[in-house]
């Protein structure tokens, strides 16, 4: 995997521990798009929050492991981001026909156009990063934004 | 063995290379040698070449959307599994059972 700053798509302001949990997959989705809103990621919350559902059509963003990754592409994003959020206790998350328990969302915001594709790189490389099970399971454990890119550069380093 | 592999979804940026990286994961684990060309929104990337292609005991697709450039495995047919990049990242396990493991 090509190394890559990670800390610049997935930001302090977005990272959300220890929430509230939500009812469901639906609050989430609202909650993300104005977090991105409020950021300058997305230039409209409710659009963002569209995209994110129109992409549930395409297949599940369900993962396992506790583990959501809902994103979406529209013309609302202004630069590519990332929003993580731990939540206190595990909600069901249902995902085209597939659903479970939800502990962890990271959710992406995408724009397709050239000139990005640094960050879109970067995007990709967190992907990456989420195949890895140490790594879900030190999100457990993280206490800060700083604790986490900590652990992103640990799995970098070993892959 | 040798496994090459290529990843897609719809968005062409989470699934792609999340199940690019969970092959590359379990292979490596089991001692076996992996290549994975992603087709993603950036494009093909890591491209399998066609001594890659030749020389891989399997090919996996792991792909939502068509294969680019599929021409390339049009001889190998028989060395091709199909899956998708969701299957991959749930139950990486599956790598093994499709090439017989």
């Amino acid at each position: 995997m090509e190394k890559v700053d990670i800390s610049k798509v997935l930001l302090p302001e977005m990272t959300i521990l220890d929430k509230e949990t939500f009812a469901d997959k639906d609050e989430v989705f609202a909650f993300m798009s104005e977090k991105f809103a409020e950021n300058g990621i997305v230039t409209d919350a409710k659009k963002f929050e569209e995209a994110l559902h129109a992409r549930e059509e395409e297949g599940p963003t369900y993962i396992g492991n506790l583990l959501a990754i809902p994103h979406g592409i529209c013309d609302a994003v202004v630069k590519p981001g990332v929003g993580f959020c731990r939540v206190k206790t595990p909600f069901v998350y249902r995902s085209h026909g597939e659903e479970g328990e939800v502990k962890y969302i990271f959710t992406m915001a995408v724009v397709g156009e050239e000139g990005k594709m640094e960050h879109l790189r970067i995007l990709a490389a967190l992907a990456g990063i989420l195949a890895h099970d140490e790594f879900l399971e030190a999100l457990g454990k993280v206490q800060s934004y700083e604790e986490i890119i900590e652990e992103i550069n640990k799995i970098e380093q070993e892959v | 063995m040798f496994i090459v592999a290529v990843t897609s979804c719809a968005t062409g940026i989470a699934h792609t290379y999340m199940a690019a990286e969970a092959i590359k994961k379990i292979c490596k684990k089991n001692g076996h040698k992996a290549k994975v060309e992603t087709q993603g929104a950036m494009g093909l990337e890591n491209q399998l070449s066609a001594k890659d292609i030749e020389t891989a005991d399997y090919i996996i697709f792991a792909n939502d959307v068509k294969v680019s450039k599929s021409e390339r495995f049009d001889a190998y047919q028989d060395k091709i599994k199909q899956t998708s990049p969701h299957e991959v990242i749930k139950n990486p396990e599956i790598v093994l059972q499709l090439i017989g493991q």
